[in-house]
């Protein structure tokens, strides 16, 4: 059999980081995989988790009673914490809107039934976005004064004070965040 | 001697930059380094730089006369400056401090510059510097900071005697070097 030349290859349709590249680097022959290599250049980057929370208007109607887990403090190691990057919460307006007669936070907190304290808060969501009567969409980047908060806390959306008025509004929050220690 | 199949290869443990890598392009046979291809990767990406600094209570008690430096105006070039995304602070302390001046995070030409608000950069939040536990804090670029020179450092100052207590301030900040 002829040995074929590498410009000859047939092209591979998707990269998934187990492909093999070799080289031979002072005369030694070695081979590291595509996904090795990708490690070795997002090491030093700043790179963020993903994750996506549907909340439809009955879970929003309880939120005061059941608050809603966004990132688990059981994922967490012993002397890990969450930092958040960035927050993205999209309504869909369905018949009716919400109505918001609390604050509404993201929040730190030891568990889900921890109390809210509004010193852990992250970020409270505005008012009129959780009443809105059109679909729309909020961003955050994590506040100036964002408070404080402790290691190995989860972080939940809840509301202080008492039950949101019922609405047929659903929401889509996504998180970036990472995991450090 | 019999030759090696390239899939037999040895695995290489580390990579470091250094791999020479082949390629045949139209015919042409050529290689580059690892290295040349991270920075070919990685050549418009917003990537962020990060330096951790840990401050104990000695180096607080003196911050209004010693300011902390954060990052050095000393590794600029002409013209660059800094670009801070954002601080993660975290606070370990064995007996509760009590604060009795602000602490501001300000660029300043020098560590002899004196503390003036006109340098404000961002306030510790005082929420963290008063717990009675062990807490953190991040915060990225507020959006009403001051304004500030190129070729300027980075320090924590204080507007007075800074506190009493005893505790660690491991101070994460992410940055670039812009021109």
């Amino acid at each position: 059999m002829s040995i074929r030349k590498p410009s000859t290859f047939s092209l591979r349709p998707i990269l998934d980081g187990s492909e093999e590249i070799y080289t031979q680097t002072n005369g030694v022959s070695e081979k590291f995989t595509l996904g090795a290599l990708a490690s070795y250049i997002t090491q030093y980057a700043d790179t963020w988790l993903y994750k996506e929370i549907f909340i439809d208007s009955s879970e929003m109607t309880d939120i005061f009673a059941v608050p809603v887990i966004i990132l688990d403090e059981a994922d967490l190691g012993t002397n890990e914490y969450f930092e958040i990057n960035r927050v993205i919460i999209e309504s869909k307006f369905n018949t009716q809107p919400m109505i918001s007669n609390f604050n509404c936070y993201i929040s730190y907190k030891a568990s889900r039934f921890t109390p809210l304290n509004s010193s852990e808060a992250y970020y409270q969501v505005p008012t009129s976005f959780l009443e809105t009567q059109y679909d729309s969409v909020l961003c955050f980047y994590s506040p100036y004064s964002a408070g404080v908060f402790r290691k190995n806390h989860g972080v939940y959306l809840g509301i202080d004070g008492g039950n949101m008025g019922e609405g047929d509004t659903d929401y889509i929050l996504k998180i970036y965040y990472k995991i450090v220690n | 001697m019999p030759q090696i199949k390239t899939n037999d290869f040895p695995v290489r443990p580390i990579l470091d930059g250094t791999e020479e890598v082949y390629t045949q392009n139209n015919g042409v046979n050529q290689k580059f380094l690892l290295s040349s291809a991270v920075n070919y990767i990685t050549s418009n990406i917003d990537l962020w730089d990060s330096k951790t600094v840990f401050v104990d209570e000695l180096d607080l008690f003196n911050l209004d006369t010693t300011p902390i430096q954060i990052l050095d105006e000393a590794d600029l070039a002409p013209n660059e400056y800094y670009e801070v995304n954002r601080f993660v602070i975290e606070l370990t302390h064995n007996i509760t401090f009590t604060r009795t001046a602000d602490f501001w995070f300000q660029f300043k030409p020098n560590v002899s510059t004196p503390f003036l608000s006109s340098y404000d950069f961002y306030q510790m939040e005082n929420d963290l510097i008063d717990g009675s536990e062990d807490l953190i804090t991040c915060a990225y670029t507020p959006w009403n900071h001051a304004p500030y020179p190129r070729n300027t450092g980075l320090y924590l100052h204080s507007t007075g005697i800074a506190l009493l207590g005893n505790g660690t301030f491991k101070i994460k900040v992410y940055y670039k070097v812009s021109i």
